[in-house]
């Protein structure tokens, strides 16, 4: 599995670099106006896309009909795959926590300085969009990075959809705190991300990396 | 004599394909190509025996292990395997992707994989996809060969090679054949390949095996005989595999050289080579062809 992450890691130096940029650029942006609420989401959704991009990787190299000769099996192959997207996920939570706090010690800065509040605003994007990996990751290996993509993007549509259009119809919204709000999505990561692997493993098992 | 590969009864079910039973061993030690057109099946057997798709019926024995739905990762590191194309990721360097697989086999050995990139010429840190489709295939078979497997399985390893290339590449496994427990199973179009390493010879036709055996049998045995047109009144088609006649007179496959030299004196006989032998068997069986004019 070492092996397996190993070029993951790398692919990972290479094509991270323009994603390296874009967050520079994000940056240099929250830098000059002394605001950063939205560092977070910029970060992890970042994360996302990196993962993704590891899928793309393989697509484009056939990767996976290599992989079927290896002596590793569907396991190893898709723990280490797991493994990365969790680095990422950690990598993204810890960057924006940095510039979070970065940002508290501008002159300019007008973000809020309660430490408290920077770590709940950074951990809850990163566990909505651990929800959202644990969903595509499964998506992705069954469909394949392109299809999988608009797959993906139908489920995250759904709910949003569902909350706008019948909720109100509903009565009223009730009303959740962020607490609330974190726990909820937590609970969900940790239910979602065994049954994912889970399920990864099985598709990818299962699949025909030759059709 | 050992057998590194058993397949016995081997299906698999497509949708428009079948490959039907297919049965045959490679001993220990030996070559062993895989003949036939496009299409045949061969890609299919290779891919069924690495277990690299699911079959539908059938046994396969890898070093006398019979295995159900995958191939023992103990297996797999023994096997060195080239495909027909580069599956390698693209972006990495032939350093860093040796470096990634040096951390998968258990006995890959990074001393060899240098000395072979070095020998073949193959650039360490240009990237994989600015490598040009020869030294591709050389950096596949520089892979397959570093962690030092007993079987090496090979899916059109020469296929868009210049012959300049294809010449270092059978060389590399011929020198890998100087170790008695080594075999190879070869699968090329390129049938002179073939003709130069491999000890047994596969022919697969529709997915079917149509032939198996020793290469200097075939050889042996199979003879390409010439005559004149009107000689076609007087053969019995029956003694022949299959027979041809163009505007420039009669050819035909007979299985039987010996006797069919005896029968028929007034025919040249000639050495009948692999493909000449694939042409026929594949062709309508105990058919006269016509030549289309164009």
């Amino acid at each position: 599995m070492i092996g397996l992450i190993k070029k993951e890691l790398m692919l990972l130096t290479i094509g991270g670099k323009s994603i390296l940029l874009v967050l520079v650029v994000f940056l240099a942006i929250f830098l000059s106006s002394g605001s950063g609420e939205i560092l977070s989401m910029v970060a992890v959704i970042m994360s996302l896309m990196l993962s993704l991009t590891l899928f793309a990787y393989d697509t484009q190299s056939k990767w996976d009909c290599y992989a079927t000769v290896l002596p590793v099996g569907p396991k190893e192959l898709v723990g280490a795959r797991y493994i990365v997207v969790g680095m990422i996920w950690t990598a993204s939570i810890i960057i924006a926590l940095i510039f979070r706090i970065g940002l508290t010690l501008l002159p300019n800065a007008t973000v809020g300085t309660d430490f408290a509040q920077i770590v709940m605003e950074s951990l809850l994007p990163a566990l909505a969009i651990a929800v959202v990996l644990a969903i595509a990751l499964p998506l992705m290996y069954k469909f394949g990075v392109e299809k999988g993509r608009i797959f993906l993007f139908i489920v995250c549509i759904i709910p949003s959809i569902f909350i706008q259009t019948f909720l109100p119809r509903m009565g009223s919204m009730p009303e959740i705190s962020l607490n609330t709000l974190m726990i909820i999505l937590a609970v969900a990561g940790v239910l979602a991300v065994p049954i994912s692997l889970w399920l990864s493993v099985r598709i990818y098992g299962n699949k025909d990396q030759f059709a | 004599m050992a057998h590194c590969v058993e397949v016995d009864s081997l299906s698999k079910h497509y949708r428009d394909f079948l490959l039907d039973a297919v049965s045959f061993v490679v001993p220990e030690g030996t070559v062993m190509g895989l003949v036939g057109e496009n299409g045949a099946g061969k890609s299919t057997v290779i891919r069924l025996i690495l277990g690299a798709i699911k079959r539908d019926a059938g046994k396969v024995k890898l070093f006398g292990t019979e295995w159900e739905t995958r191939v023992p990762n103990a297996i797999k590191d023994q096997i060195g395997v080239v495909f027909d194309d580069c599956y390698f990721p693209v972006s990495l360097s032939p350093n860093q992707l040796g470096w990634t697989l040096s951390s998968i086999y258990r006995q890959w050995d990074s001393i060899l994989f240098n000395q072979l990139l070095n020998r073949f010429d193959v650039p360490p840190d240009k990237k994989i996809k600015e490598l040009s489709r020869g030294n591709k295939m050389k950096l596949s078979i520089v892979c397959a060969l570093s962690h030092r497997p007993k079987l090496l399985v090979l899916d059109e390893p020469t296929g868009g090679l210049d012959p300049v290339v294809r010449t270092e590449v059978l060389d590399m496994f011929q020198t890998f054949m100087e170790d008695e427990r080594h075999s190879i199973i070869f699968s090329s179009h390129i049938t002179t390949d073939l003709e130069r390493i491999a000890d047994y010879v596969t022919f697969i036709h529709k997915g079917k095996i149509i032939l198996s055996e020793t290469k200097d049998d075939l050889l042996d045995r199979y003879g390409l005989f010439k005559g004149p047109r009107d000689q076609i009144e007087h053969i019995e088609k029956g003694d022949f595999v299959s027979v041809r006649v163009n505007r420039y007179g009669l050819e035909a496959l007979s299985s039987d050289k010996e006797h069919t030299m005896r029968t028929y004196p007034q025919l040249i006989c000639d050495q009948a080579s692999i493909d000449d032998i694939l042409y026929h068997l594949t062709s309508d069986q105990s058919r006269t062809r016509e030549d289309v004019a164009l």
